[in-house]
């Protein structure tokens, strides 16, 4: 049997129109829209962990669960992220930079969590054993050092500046240079210790809340979300220049086809089966 | 005219629709009265405003897997020399842990830490006193590697478990193949994540059973939010979510590590003796001890006693039967 040039061109048409087809569909698209919903869970997740800091440190928030459940959500999103890249370089160093930057944030947390208890916990203190010490009777000559030492705690709960921290402690130092009384000398001490905490952890936990609140995984992920949106734009780009190209080339397929005026009458196997529906 | 059967038309086409509405109201209702009432906290319940939380259900696990891990759990070939199992240090027909203050190394050293308990460790957000492993699985595979735990590694113990054809045809069940790496370590993690201690009395008053607790515990439990314990011991697993520094105001136990992570207190009652070192023997010395170095308060006989008390309710039950403590 003979063959004829224009039956040996069928299959190298065919294997190009296939060719032409795989890469009009944008066969990436897929992973993009993987990694994107991956940053937006990592967005949502950041989110509820920074309302949540926020209530632990105003003690709406009692236990850290919660906390850990996000932190732990950031890192299956990062994760999802990583199994979503291109062996691309600038993308594996954009993802590195974003997951160096959530486990500074990881830290942060871990960092807030452990002040932040202790906070609680020597707050409750300062105000059980200032109230038993502050008592209006006149019973008790420390009482208005340590109403003084209150009114200046309570200001550094609102305002951690270190004026505020100045002012607590004058105070303490005045009320450690009393003498104390021997019946009440262990609560004064307990009162002082845990005084001596706050004046430390409150200006130090709000700075870990503030550089956690800055979130420099925010510029991270913008930097990440801008490249993946370009990468994608591209691929998408290409995806409709080889739509086009596969258009032109079934067109010059029909069009040279010398034994019908509709190019594949005659073999509408041919050509006809290379066109995706999509076209 | 008014033409009474084409008023009624839309009416009888739409009988289906409303039909199939209600059909699907029925099956709403059928099911969200059967959903477990224990796993919804009402608002009414204590649950709703504590820190702490109640033990949920055990994870839903291929009973397959589930088997072949607690096999595992038991199995000496996961030692070098035949000699240890996992079970050997975490005894789940007890506490979970041992009695033992520290044991003692292969080589005759006195190992660092005391054991911690295997059950709910699933619940904790780290593991070990440092809080140094992340997963089940990697903790697995640091104790198989740990020379003065099991001394082995993944690939001795799978050649033992090649030449078994019992455990071969097991594994191939769970897994679909033969034993490897990942399905050894995913076994055994599989069977420790079923290690949770559900039905504590604390946890049945958290859900709303209010005579679960005598006054005395209830006191107790108010004494430990107010004291300030509850800043560290709080969420599912009482403690195990957050790291903190050990002997705040005054030493506590060894110094080091100065940052651990804090401890679980599920089941503590059974669970002596205290500390990353083991050297407080009973409930009531930990709670005064913690009470000088973590709170700087000395607490008075009648406050530990009543503290003591709230943590005797944290004892859960492990396949039906209430945790105990281990046999010295």
């Amino acid at each position: 049997m003979k063959v004829t040039p224009a039956a040996a061109t069928i299959p190298i048409l065919l294997l190009a129109l296939s060719w032409l087809a795989f890469r009009a569909v944008d066969p990436e698209a897929e992973r993009f829209d993987r990694a994107l919903k991956a940053l937006d869970r990592f967005t949502l997740m950041e989110i509820a962990l920074h309302r949540d800091v926020l209530s632990a440190r105003a003690g709406m928030l009692r236990n850290y669960d919660p906390l850990v459940r996000e932190l732990n959500a950031l890192r299956d999103a990062l994760g999802r992220l990583r199994d979503n890249v291109s062996g691309d370089p600038e993308e594996a160093a954009a993802i590195d930079g974003f997951a160096a930057a959530a486990a500074r944030q990881e830290e942060l947390t871990e960092k807030f969590k452990s002040d932040n208890a202790l906070l609680q916990n020597s707050l409750a203190y300062f105000r059980l054993l200032s109230a038993g010490l502050s008592t209006s009777d006149g019973s008790n000559p420390l009482a208005p050092g340590v109403s003084a030492l209150t009114a200046a705690m309570l200001q550094l709960t609102l305002d951690t500046s270190s004026a505020a921290a100045r002012d607590v402690a004058e105070r303490l130092n005045g009320l450690a240079s009393q003498s104390f009384p021997t019946n009440g000398a262990a609560s004064v001490r307990a009162l002082l210790a845990h005084a001596g905490l706050l004046h430390d952890l409150l200006p130090a936990t709000d700075g870990v809340l503030r550089a956690l609140l800055a979130a420099p995984s925010q510029a991270e992920l913008k930097t990440l979300r801008t490249m993946i949106l370009e990468r994608q734009a591209q691929s998408r780009a290409t995806a409709r220049k080889f739509r086009f190209l596969l258009y032109a080339a079934s067109q010059v397929c029909l069009g040279s086809s010398p034994t019908s005026d509709f190019g594949c009458a005659r073999e509408p196997s041919h050509c006809g089966a290379a066109l995706p529906s999509s076209i | 005219m008014f033409d009474a059967s084409g008023a009624l038309k839309p009416l009888i086409h739409s009988v289906p629709l409303v039909a199939g509405c209600l059909a699907l109201l029925f099956v709403i209702a059928v099911t969200v009265g059967a959903a477990p009432k224990s796993q919804i906290p009402s608002s009414r319940s204590p649950a709703a405003q504590e820190p702490i939380t109640p033990i949920p259900p055990a994870p839903d696990t291929d009973p397959l897997k589930l088997a072949l891990g607690e096999r595992l759990f038991a199995d000496p070939r996961l030692s070098h020399d035949g000699t240890l199992t996992y079970s050997s240090c975490h005894d789940v027909h007890s506490n979970g842990a041992d009695s033992k203050r520290l044991r003692t190394a292969r080589d005759g050293s006195v190992m660092t830490f005391n054991i911690p308990t295997v059950f709910n460790a699933a619940l904790s957000f780290r593991l070990n006193w440092e809080g140094n492993v992340r997963t089940l699985e990697d903790q697995s595979e640091s104790s198989l590697e740990n020379a003065a735990n099991l001394a082995t590694n993944a690939n001795e113990v799978l050649k033992k478990l090649d030449a078994d054809p019992e455990m071969v045809r097991q594994f191939s069940q769970a897994y679909g193949g033969p034993p490897d790496r990942t399905s050894l370590l995913d076994a055994i993690a599989t069977f420790e994540r079923s290690l949770l201690t559900p039905g504590s009395r604390f946890d049945r008053w958290l859900s709303g059973d209010f005579v679960a607790l005598s006054p005395e515990e209830q006191e107790g439990y108010q004494l430990f939010k107010s004291l300030g314990c509850v800043s560290c011991h709080q969420g599912v697993n009482i403690g195990g979510n957050l790291f903190e520094r050990q002997g705040i105001f005054h030493p506590l136990a060894s110094p080091p590590p100065e940052i651990v992570r804090v401890p679980s207190l599920r089941n503590v009652a059974t669970t002596p003796p205290y500390f990353h070192d083991g050297s407080a023997p009973t409930l009531e010395e930990a709670v005064r001890r913690m009470g000088n170095a973590q709170l700087d308060q000395t607490l008075s006989d009648a406050q530990i006693k009543a503290i003591v008390a709230f943590l005797d309710t944290l004892t859960g039950t492990y396949r039906g039967a209430p945790v105990t403590a281990a046999s010295p």
